[in-house]
């Protein structure tokens, strides 16, 4: 084995790292080569020197300072919350604290979003807003009935001082409000019971209530044949809050007849079926009622009851149906329920 | 805690030595032994018994005094400090000093002097040579342990040593003259 790989052995040969056949080459070497032996020795005086360094001592605190880090890294840590807030940098009564925060949102939310309380009116209160509600009315119908020309010339009700939209028009506006189907088959026991109510209206005045269905004031609604085979149509299911008597009513005056036991007005129409149908829905709407149908060859008679204070409307409503004739009927003098007979006249057709 | 407190006691010297003969400062030894201990505490879990325990501990105060070394290898680079430890530290306090046993004057200068120009030549060495002879020479580890803590092969460890043995005497030779 050449010097070269010798010396490169010696060290694992110090340290006894050599396998069993390299220590015997290197050993017989050794005998022979004084160059290798010689470098084996500096060799071994290397290591000595490095073994003979003196060892140094830690210093005396050195436990100490590891323990009280050991210590501190086995502390549970705190996490960024606890770091941010514990301790408290103002301490402070944590109850008190909270009881104030509580009374100041209270106190806060009741005047900004209080309860709207509304306490019962004395019957004269509920009617002034009533009344208030009824009088504008009148003025809003008239803004709309400003805008267009008279339906017919014939007709000189201060209604129609309208220079009333075509009577479709006005149809087609009115018919937007949610109304009652005349379809609506209300069963005998409710006009049983809106008719006990009219007869108990006719012999007191009733205060006005919210929502109920008529008002109060000098009966006079003259008692028409109440036929009980004819279906009361939904006669109570549609209140209309601006129903309700209105002393402050302007005069008005309609073509129509006082007839006993009611008043009648003339409508000739051309259809006398869709006619029917639509003064049944607008008197439903109005919350009237419909007491009897009578079908003729060529007219049909209704007999209804109406509130004195829709008969304004209604009547408008009957002249966008077809041309209503009559003697002129102060509608104001009315009160109460008055008793409508509406006859459906069919106009002859050209020829 | 008590339990920890003794391994501490058992081991510091052994790991200080390591600490302070691979960085070649005292102060950073200390230093690096408490780091030590507290990488130990916090990974004590993940040890899995391959080795001694003792072997273990030491593989971390070599890893981290290898860290160091290199911190310090960099700074003197681009500071331009003195590898030799100077007496004042930056604050200009007295720079501590490895207390050792105290032979009589004319031996304990002779010896003095003797042990500097070893460690002089030991921190000379490259960072690999001078870790593989202070884990061999100067602390008795074997072969594999030093494997185990440098994370290396038994054939590197020998012929690295090999290496280091070979520059150290060369080392030795210049600063000493023939002996």
């Amino acid at each position: 084995m050449e010097c070269r790989n010798i010396r490169g052995r010696l060290s694992a040969y110090i340290d006894e790292a050599l396998s069993t056949q390299e220590k015997m080459a290197v050993d017989e070497h050794l005998k022979a080569c004084r160059e290798c032996a010689a470098s084996l020795a500096d060799l071994k005086k290397t290591v000595e020197c490095v073994k003979n360094l003196e060892s140094v001592e830690p210093p005396p605190w050195l436990t100490q300072k590891v323990m009280t880090r050991v210590r501190a890294e086995s502390q549970p840590r705190k996490g960024l919350f606890q770091k941010l807030l514990y301790p408290p940098l103002i301490k402070l009564p944590v109850g008190a604290v909270a009881t104030i925060a509580i009374a100041l949102t209270t106190i806060y939310v009741f005047r900004t979003i209080g309860p709207d309380i509304k306490l019962p009116k004395t019957p004269a209160g509920e009617m002034a807003p009533q009344v208030s509600q009824k009088e504008q009315q009148p003025s809003r119908r008239d803004t709309e009935a400003d805008k267009v020309a008279p339906v017919s010339p014939s007709l000189t009700s201060p209604i129609l001082l309208d220079k009333g939209r075509s009577g479709e028009e006005r149809r087609l506006d009115e018919r937007k409000a949610p109304a009652i189907s005349p379809e609506e088959q209300v069963p005998l026991k409710e006009a049983e019971r809106v008719r006990d109510r009219f007869e108990a209206s006719r012999k007191a005045p009733e205060p006005l209530k919210h929502a109920e269905l008529s008002q109060e004031q000098k009966p006079p609604a003259p008692a028409s044949e109440r036929d009980e085979s004819m279906p009361a149509a939904g006669a109570l299911a549609k209140k209309d809050a601006k129903s309700e008597a209105a002393p402050a009513m302007p005069r008005v005056k309609a073509p129509a007849e006082e007839k006993k036991g009611g008043i009648l007005i003339t409508v000739y129409v051309k259809d006398m079926e869709s006619a029917r149908r639509m003064i049944e829905k607008d008197v439903m709407e109005l919350g009237g009622e419909i007491i009897k149908k009578e079908s003729y060859k060529d007219k049909d008679i209704l007999s209804t009851k109406i509130e004195s204070k829709n008969l304004k409307e209604f009547y408008e409503r009957l002249m966008s149906v077809g041309q209503v004739k009559g003697k002129d009927v102060d509608f104001q003098k009315l009160k109460g329920e008055v008793s409508l007979s509406i006859e459906l006249v069919r106009i002859p057709e050209e020829r | 805690m008590a339990a920890f407190e003794e391994l501490v006691e058992r081991h510091q010297k052994r790991m200080l030595n390591i600490a302070y003969r691979m960085t070649g400062s005292y102060e950073d030894a200390y230093e690096v032994v408490q780091d030590a201990f507290i990488s130990a505490y916090r990974s004590i879990r993940g040890f899995e018994g391959k080795a001694l325990f003792s072997t273990w501990l030491y593989a971390i105060v070599a890893n981290l005094s290898r860290n160091r070394l290199k911190q310090l290898t960099t700074r003197s680079h681009y500071e331009g400090l003195s590898t030799d430890d100077p007496v004042l530290t930056d604050e200009g306090n007295l720079r501590l000093e490895a207390p050792s046993n105290v032979p009589p004057v004319d031996e304990q200068l002779e010896r003095r002097e003797l042990q500097q120009k070893v460690q002089g030549c030991i921190k000379a060495l490259d960072e690999e040579h001078r870790e593989v002879i202070v884990l061999r020479d100067m602390q008795g580890f074997s072969y594999d342990e030093i494997g185990y803590m440098l994370k290396i092969p038994g054939g590197t460890v020998k012929s690295r040593l090999s290496r280091a043995r070979e520059a150290l005497k060369n080392c030795l030779k210049k600063v000493l003259g023939e002996r």
